[in-house]
């Protein structure tokens, strides 16, 4: 048995001495003695016990009961009363104050020992208890996601501060509440209610995910798509005690599918206008609605204007319509022209390693679908170049889809991409290699010259059309077969020089 | 319905996407003195409905919501088709081919000469005129055979099967004179002026006739 330090609050002298004397005789130390209950608090904030054996009945304006409930609110120290006599009021009054024992004058060391004992100990769990408590409370409020916890009514219990802040409810006015007013979810379609989460957790018994395509309604009318999963609390007997929900705000992940689905898109349209024959035949097919409409209609004007009684009237309406086409015709031109435009965005300083791998993240589903295996080695002596960003991405789509497509027909051995990057102070040099059937050694120039495809549907602008950028830009493009199989296409661009160019960067 | 007479005016319908090349085309239409009918789409065609007595289809193969050449099949199994003249922005073999087998007048590649389109116009609704002359012909002759009664009718087909009276009296088990006075009924309500005319006529009918006996 643990040696305690103990207050005896106790108005009558002589008794409290005994008390002292039992104590001792068991081998707990007194550290304080009062007779008064308004000294009582007092004495237990500066002597700091471990227990208090407080006297139900003291004469004075504060009773013991009354010092206990102090001792109780600002102390946290287990108190065992001692009681001669006690009517039913005071017993009553006296369990408000969650005593840890009762004892009964006269008492014998035994029981002063065993009630001393237990409401140590029990003292001593409360307190584990409590601690254990205030570590998971930190726990879950510190975790960035979202936990809300029930009972088995489905009632609030805990709310962590994210979840505070997604439902927009404190924790404060939300316990006690039943879980759907908190925590508001629907289809964010079909705006259907979806069932009660905790209800769904508790009827199933097991760890259940809500579906996708949900928004959390919150308090003030914000819906922020969640993604979440809940699981039940399942008690020391087997019984379900009630549920806990974590759930995170997936706007950010979201917005993130939809930029890369934009950039997706984007990379293929570009992909595709980047032959001269789309770009052409796009504009083929504008021009020709408004050239039908105006060869009509010239006709027409014709017609009215031929035979015995020439319709004037009607002539001129078949004029004016041409006309109108006409300038429907050139709006054609100029959407065309500003299409040209955004095909170069102008100078800047550019981080080549970089740039290659962004593309390469936004073909990869591309490469993998024909099953192309990529290996890279973007060596960091690359410096940064002075290009147009919009050219030279083309030049790169344009190299890596022609090493990717000129393997689609291989099958008796790996299909590998590989792309490499290194420089001087002078030049970067990068280099796609792929492991094709390759290009004949008297045909290594000849690619590069516009019309030249062995693609049947090419137009043989590609590589025309990389080398014209590359050379604009003061680099070279050429062609070498790769060992054992393949092409290696290789480009350099010189390197930014510090103050070398005099146009602004952007 | 009411039966098609092909001397009414001839309506061109016209679905085109693009209503610039709808109006010019209108007004082609209008300037050679042909009635129109304008769509924007085989659905617009569709809900309106209109009753057309005779003419033709010009459309684009690359429609709204169906393909130019999907709706033709639609109305061909609709029983509603009219000659075709298929225009298109795209020149692709494979699809004029398609087109042309499926019964197309014509395919024309944009941009089209007006005359071009006239003439296909023009042919188109002569093939109109056509079949619908056949078919009022043969329209006519049915309702002569189903204005004979039964027995009559037993007859008249022994008869363009080359039967003679007295095989005919034999097979449906009645008297010459019967038989001759059936006959005489039969000429005179199908208007048949020799027995090769009634043998045409069942042809027409594409009656089924029973073989020649021994």
């Amino acid at each position: 048995m643990r040696s305690a330090r103990i207050l005896i609050v106790e108005d009558n002298l002589i008794v409290a001495r005994d008390i002292e004397r039992q104590l001792m005789g068991i081998g707990h130390s007194v550290v304080g003695m009062t007779g008064r209950g308004e000294d009582a608090l007092r004495l237990a904030l500066s002597t700091q016990p471990e227990l208090v054996l407080m006297d139900i009945r003291l004469e004075g304006p504060v009773d013991g009961v009354d010092a206990a409930e102090q001792i109780r609110r600002y102390c946290h120290v287990p108190v065992v009363f001692l009681t001669a006599y006690a009517d039913d009021e005071t017993v009553r009054r006296a369990s408000l104050t969650e005593p840890f024992g009762y004892l009964l004058k006269p008492f014998e060391d035994i029981q002063l020992r065993t009630v001393i004992e237990m409401a140590l100990y029990k003292h001593g769990a409360e307190r584990k208890l409590r601690d254990s408590e205030r570590r998971f409370v930190t726990t879950l409020s510190s975790i960035g996601d979202a936990v809300i916890a029930t009972d088995n009514q489905a009632r609030v219990t805990f709310m962590n501060p994210v979840a505070e802040s997604l439902t927009g409810w404190p924790q404060s006015e939300a316990v006690g509440r039943p879980l759907t007013e908190v925590f508001h979810i629907a289809h964010e379609e079909t705006r259907k209610t979806v069932e009660d989460p905790a209800a769904k957790i508790m009827r199933l018994g097991t760890v259940v995910g809500l579906a996708n395509h949900t928004v959390l309604l919150a308090r003030d009318g914000r819906e922020i798509p969640i993604d979440d999963c809940g699981a039940p609390i399942i008690d020391d007997q087997g019984a379900t005690a009630g549920a806990v929900l974590v759930f995170r705000d997936i706007t950010q992940r979201r917005r993130a599918e939809e930029a890369l689905r934009a950039s997706q898109a984007t990379l293929v349209h570009a992909t595709r206008l980047t032959t001269m024959g789309e770009l052409v035949a796009s504009i083929a097919h504008e021009l020709n609605q408004p050239l039908m409409a105006i060869v009509t209609n010239a006709e027409t004007c014709l017609q009215w204007l031929s035979g015995a009684k020439p319709d004037l009237d009607e002539a001129r309406k078949a004029a004016e319509r041409a006309v109108r086409n006409g300038h429907r015709a050139g709006d054609v031109i100029r959407s065309v022209r500003a299409l040209v435009r955004k095909s170069s965005s102008g100078m800047t300083l550019l981080d080549m390693n970089g740039m290659i791998v962004e593309i390469l993240d936004l073909m990869r589903a591309e490469i993998r679908r024909h099953e192309v295996v990529l290996s890279t080695e973007l060596l960091p002596s690359v410096e940064p170049v002075w290009a147009d960003r919009v050219q030279i991405e083309q030049v790169l789509v344009n190299l890596i889809m022609n090493a990717v497509e000129t393997m689609s027909l291989v099958v008796d051995r790996p299909r590998a991409l590989h792309i490499s990057s290194e420089g001087d102070a002078d030049n970067v040099l990068v280099a796609i290699a792929d492991s094709g059937s390759g290009i004949e050694l008297s045909k290594t120039d000849q690619i590069f010259e516009a019309f030249f495809t062995t693609k049947p549907e090419g137009m043989g602008m590609g590589l025309s059309i990389c080398r014209s950028i590359l050379e604009a830009h003061r680099g070279h493009i050429w062609a070498s077969p790769n060992r054992p199989h393949g092409s290696i296409m290789r480009f350099t661009l010189p390197a930014a020089k510090n103050g070398a160019s005099d146009e602004s960067s952007s | 319905m009411r039966a098609p007479r092909s001397d009414l005016e001839p309506t061109v319908v016209v679905i085109d996407d693009d209503p610039d090349i709808r109006e010019a085309l209108e007004g082609l239409m209008r300037s050679v003195g042909l009635h129109v009918e304008l769509f924007a789409s085989p659905q617009e065609f569709l809900d309106r409905a209109p009753r057309i007595s005779v003419g033709c289809f010009v459309f684009d193969v690359r429609l709204p919501g169906r393909s130019g050449l999907e709706f033709h099949d639609d109305l061909v199994k609709a029983h509603v088709q009219r000659p075709v003249v298929f225009i298109s922005g795209h020149a692709d073999v494979q699809m004029s081919v398609r087109a042309m087998k499926a019964g197309a007048v014509e395919f024309l590649t944009k941009p089209i000469r007006p005359q071009d389109l006239l003439d296909a116009i023009q042919l188109a609704i002569g093939r109109d005129r056509a079949d619908r002359d056949a078919e009022a012909r043969i329209a006519e002759i049915r309702a002569r055979f189903d204005s004979l009664t039964p027995r009559e009718r037993e007859v008249m087909i022994l008869v363009a099967a080359g039967r003679a009276n007295k095989q005919v009296a034999r097979e449906i088990g009645v008297s010459l004179a019967t038989v001759k006075l059936h006959r005489g009924q039969i000429m005179r309500k199908t208007r048949a002026r020799s027995l090769a005319d009634l043998v045409r006529m069942a042809d027409k009918l594409d009656l089924c006739l029973p073989e020649m006996q021994d």
